[in-house]
């Protein structure tokens, strides 16, 4: 007996709101989205992935009426090469290099197609399926041979609107190289933005992704970001997932190793301020033997931030010999600021090495001391700490351009 | 003016008395050598100085180069002119030795109203200091005292002292766990900082390391007093006579 009410009405006139103009997806994935979103209403503080944030109150406060326009000038000059800015209904490409195929529309050649809602664990969020159902049209990357330039791809955000869906679908063939950089420019936000979107990037044997996600934006942004990554045979991933301003940040990173000797690294970087949420949750599904996984995630809480971080390790039957390995640090700063650390593990191999583990507490007070003994300040202790303490996530990134771009942006 | 003026000095420790009334005056050119058994109270004299949190002062006052150094916070000591060398030196992994010492000299020389250091010029004086002391280039350029030895940890603390060159140096027990050559290279560095314009406090258990800094006073700590001050020949009839003599 479902004691839940479900509030059908709201996600009934929420969901009307939404642009009918949807993408051609395979039926069977649109028909499973609907039902999904039917069945579990928007999420409450009693849905357990979403327990620490009140999300329900966000939507109902914020979002109740939806402003979403047709015709979107993306007022953005770009310089940089291999770039995609991407907005609600247009995008922006300049100097894609020749191993990239973009496609940017509502219905895709069968290859492309037939890989939408294919995912692993694709249903497990409200708004991944509200992603699957509503969104219009799909940017195809298809990663044909080497890139020598990283990918960079920008989220547009235009302040007439103050909600957009995109959807991303990301190719590597064999053997391929790349990286790609995401980032986050919006118009001036004078209002709350929800923005959704989703990804699924499939990257095949003996192929090497390196993803960087950067998410720096306004004040007023609120935005769940579904990601989903099939790792092939011999392929490998390194994800670097950085977090800073925003009212909401929830990354849903899902990596599947579907292959062996498959190798996913996975770091991030979260820091909260004033009464934001930051909420990283990985899952790591470990479905064949001989793959690796590992992740390490620093999160620093201010002022009365949230920095929630939940991992989930499932190593199934079958995946024999596998290394799961997972680690968060957290520092809290402040008595108002609060941090949940989660590991979640679930083996059902028996030769397997996993283990996990997590820390959390405030700077060392004698490394303060010593710093302040020499005659440095409290606030450049702290800093000089601080930057000790997630140093090695940003020295793990290893285009130097982004790497230094990054360091530049965040504000200690 | 004494450079530094300690008058009845009374500190205690989560509610337990660990100085007990202490009176010290320092004058510039000065070295002193404070001497005394474990609980003395020889730490928490130099935690007190350098303004370290959970010691509470419970009477007396302390004048440093004429100022209220009690009302000063650590930083603002240290700037001031107060270095303690830590018996047992943090490790902190992540912050470059060097860095973090460029931006302390230049807290300092703020503070007297100077420009920030040159960097060619702060560069050649760690290479002189460096040499100076003995210490391999690789552990300058690393994190500080991260994975260091004992002994470099100990001559990391007198190559920083060196280059920050601060009006009173407080040693404590600088000398515990040095070698001999090491411990001549740290004395060396000591009495090459020292001049007739600053002042050092030696804090040690032996009496070794006299022989090597020399003192001009010599004091014995014992359960929280000074029970008798001499000159450095005091620091050898302790060695000979152990601390027992001396009670009161």
């Amino acid at each position: 007996m479902d004691t839940i009410l479900k509030d059908n009405t709201f996600v009934n006139d929420w969901t009307n709101q939404i642009h009918s103009k949807v993408a051609h997806i395979p039926d069977n994935v649109l028909s499973d989205a609907l039902h999904y979103i039917e069945d579990k209403g928007i999420p409450t503080l009693k849905t357990e992935e979403y327990r620490n944030i009140p999300i329900e109150s966000i939507l109902k406060r914020y979002f109740r009426k939806l402003k979403i326009t047709d015709t979107n000038e993306i007022k953005y000059n770009i310089d940089k090469d291999n770039t995609i800015l991407l907005s609600s209904n247009e995008i922006k490409t300049f100097n894609i290099e020749n191993s990239i195929d973009i496609f940017y529309q509502n219905n895709l050649p069968d290859k492309f197609h037939l890989l939408i809602g294919k995912s692993e664990m694709h249903l497990k969020d409200f708004f991944a399926a509200l992603n699957t159902a509503y969104c219009s049209k799909i940017l195809v990357i298809h990663i044909k041979g080497k890139v020598e330039k990283p990918i960079n791809i920008i989220h547009y955000l235009s302040n007439q609107e103050n909600f957009s869906q995109n959807r991303i679908l990301v190719i590597a063939e064999k053997e391929t190289d790349f990286t790609v950089f995401e980032e986050y420019y919006s118009e001036e936000l004078s209002e709350p933005f929800l923005y959704n979107s989703l990804s699924e990037i499939f990257i095949n044997e003996n192929a090497t992704g390196k993803w960087i996600n950067f998410q720096n934006s306004s004040a007023n942004l609120y935005h769940i970001n579904n990601v989903f990554f099939s790792v092939n045979q011999n392929a490998k991933l390194y994800h670097h997932q950085i977090s800073l301003n925003a009212a909401l940040w929830r990354n849903n990173i899902n990596v599947l190793m579907n292959g062996q000797e498959s190798n996913a690294n996975l770091k991030g970087l979260s820091i909260g301020k004033q009464q934001n949420f930051i909420s990283q949750n990985t899952a790591i599904i470990h479905r064949v033997p001989n793959a690796q996984s590992n992740q390490l995630y620093k999160n620093i809480a201010e002022d009365k931030s949230t920095v929630l971080f939940n991992g989930f390790i499932l190593v199934e039957p079958n995946a024999q010999k596998t290394d799961a390995y997972q680690n968060s640090k957290n520092i809290l700063l402040n008595d108002n600021a609060t941090i949940f650390a989660r590991p979640q593990l679930e083996i059902y191999a028996d030769d397997v090495k996993c283990s996990h583990g997590s820390s959390t507490g405030a700077l060392n007070e004698d490394a303060l001391f010593y710093l302040k003994a020499r005659g440095i300040d409290e606030q450049t202790a702290q800093k000089l700490l601080l930057k000790a303490f997630y140093a090695d996530i940003i020295e793990s990134i290893e285009n130097t351009d982004i790497r230094e771009y990054i360091d530049s942006k965040i504000e200690i | 003016m004494a450079l530094l003026e300690i008058k009845n000095l009374k500190v205690s420790v989560n509610g337990n008395e660990i100085l007990k009334g202490i009176d010290l005056v320092i004058n510039k050119g000065e070295i002193h050598a404070i001497m005394g058994p474990n609980g003395s109270g020889k730490s928490t004299l130099s935690y007190v100085l350098a303004g370290k949190e959970g010691y509470d002062v419970t009477e007396g006052e302390i004048i440093f180069n004429g100022k209220n150094l009690l009302e000063l916070s650590p930083e603002e000591r240290a700037r001031e002119g107060i270095f303690l060398a830590f018996q047992y030196p943090v490790e902190i992994p992540g912050v470059n030795n060097i860095q973090f010492l460029r931006t302390a000299l230049n807290a300092i020389r703020q503070h007297k109203g100077l420009e920030p250091i040159d960097a060619s010029e702060f560069l050649k004086l760690v290479k002189e200091k460096q040499k100076m002391l003995d210490l391999p280039a690789n552990l300058i350029n690393r994190s500080l005292n991260d994975g260091f030895s004992g002994g470099e940890k100990k001559k990391n603390e007198i190559f920083q002292l060196s280059v920050l060159n601060p009006l009173l140096a407080i040693l404590d027990e600088t000398d515990s766990g040095l070698d001999i050559d090491a411990l001549r290279i740290v004395a060396e560095g000591v009495n090459k900082y020292h001049n007739d314009e600053n002042a050092v406090l030696v804090i040690t258990h032996y009496q070794r390391l006299l022989d090597y800094i020399v003192p001009d006073v010599v004091h014995i700590l014992y359960k929280g007093k000074i029970i008798k001050s001499g000159d450095k020949s005091l620091a050898l009839e302790l060695e000979k006579s152990g601390y027992e003599t001396f009670k009161v």
